[in-house]
């Protein structure tokens, strides 16, 4: 569980309900946890992916108002779309929120292998931030009106 | 799945419907594979007066049929096509730690 945690970005069909055929296409981060490690085997070769449980991005999903992403592992949605493919997986770490139990704060880890240092018992975390790309609003009035949130049809091409 | 400390490589079979959706999501993932979707979608949404979800799921429930018979036909000279083409084992290594 520890080691388990994986982001992925996504481009997605968005539909404002079932009827809606004005979908738009919006990349969001979609968070989850890998359950299983699969090669699928095609005699001549093998594509790694992973199976993992993810986050529903509407109820399980959240920045706060310092800019840190939180999820609530218990919200599982997505369940008609288990697989990723491994090369597509980014290593987060889930860390319990000390002021609510319920919320785990998400941590980016580290993106590209380190070619130069094998040891993986050595995490540099200089360059790693918790926060969100999107840094939080600096005028808060103004801003809370524009997040809309958007049903969404998931497709992860 | 529990850790259970150790490492360990397993061959299982899967169920097959989970199987089949994973080599779908593999097809939609690898690159060359992308203009037999496109042309599959667009054999789908000609004539056809459904929406965009009902097209989607229409085209997914069909497209591994339509592409092996697609590459059969053809004498594909993509080696890595064909294989995928032909489908996945249904015995998959899993791996735990």
């Amino acid at each position: 569980m520890q080691n388990s945690g994986v982001t992925l970005e996504a481009e997605s069909m968005h539909f404002a309900s079932s009827k809606d055929n004005n979908y738009v296409m919006a990349t969001i981060s979609y968070y989850g946890v890998i359950e299983e490690i699969w090669e699928v085997d095609y005699v001549k070769f093998r594509v790694p992916i992973f199976k993992c449980k993810w986050v529903d991005s509407n109820t399980g999903v959240h920045v706060d108002e310092l800019g840190f992403t939180l999820v609530d592992l218990a919200k599982i949605g997505y369940k008609e779309d288990l697989f990723i493919m491994a090369y597509q997986a980014k290593q987060v770490f889930y860390v319990k929120d000390p002021s609510n139990e319920r919320w785990s704060i998400v941590i980016q880890g580290k993106n590209e292998p380190d070619v130069d240092n094998h040891d993986d018992s050595i995490v540099k975390y200089a360059n790693n931030s918790s926060l969100s790309r999107q840094l939080p609003p600096m005028n808060e009035e103004n801003d809370v009106g524009c997040r809309n949130r958007i049903m969404t049809g998931r497709s992860k091409r | 799945m529990k850790a259970k400390g150790t490492r360990g490589v397993r061959v299982i079979q899967k169920d097959q419907q989970q199987v089949l959706r994973a080599h779908l999501y593999i097809l939609n993932n690898i690159g060359d594979v992308l203009p037999f979707l496109n042309e599959h979608k667009m054999l789908k949404s000609v004539n056809s007066r459904a929406n965009e979800k009902s097209l989607l799921n229409e085209h997914n429930k069909t497209f591994l049929k339509w592409f092996k018979e697609k590459i059969g036909e053809r004498a594909c000279d993509v080696e890595h096509l064909k294989w995928l083409a032909r489908g996945s084992n249904f015995d998959v290594i899993t791996w735990s730690g």
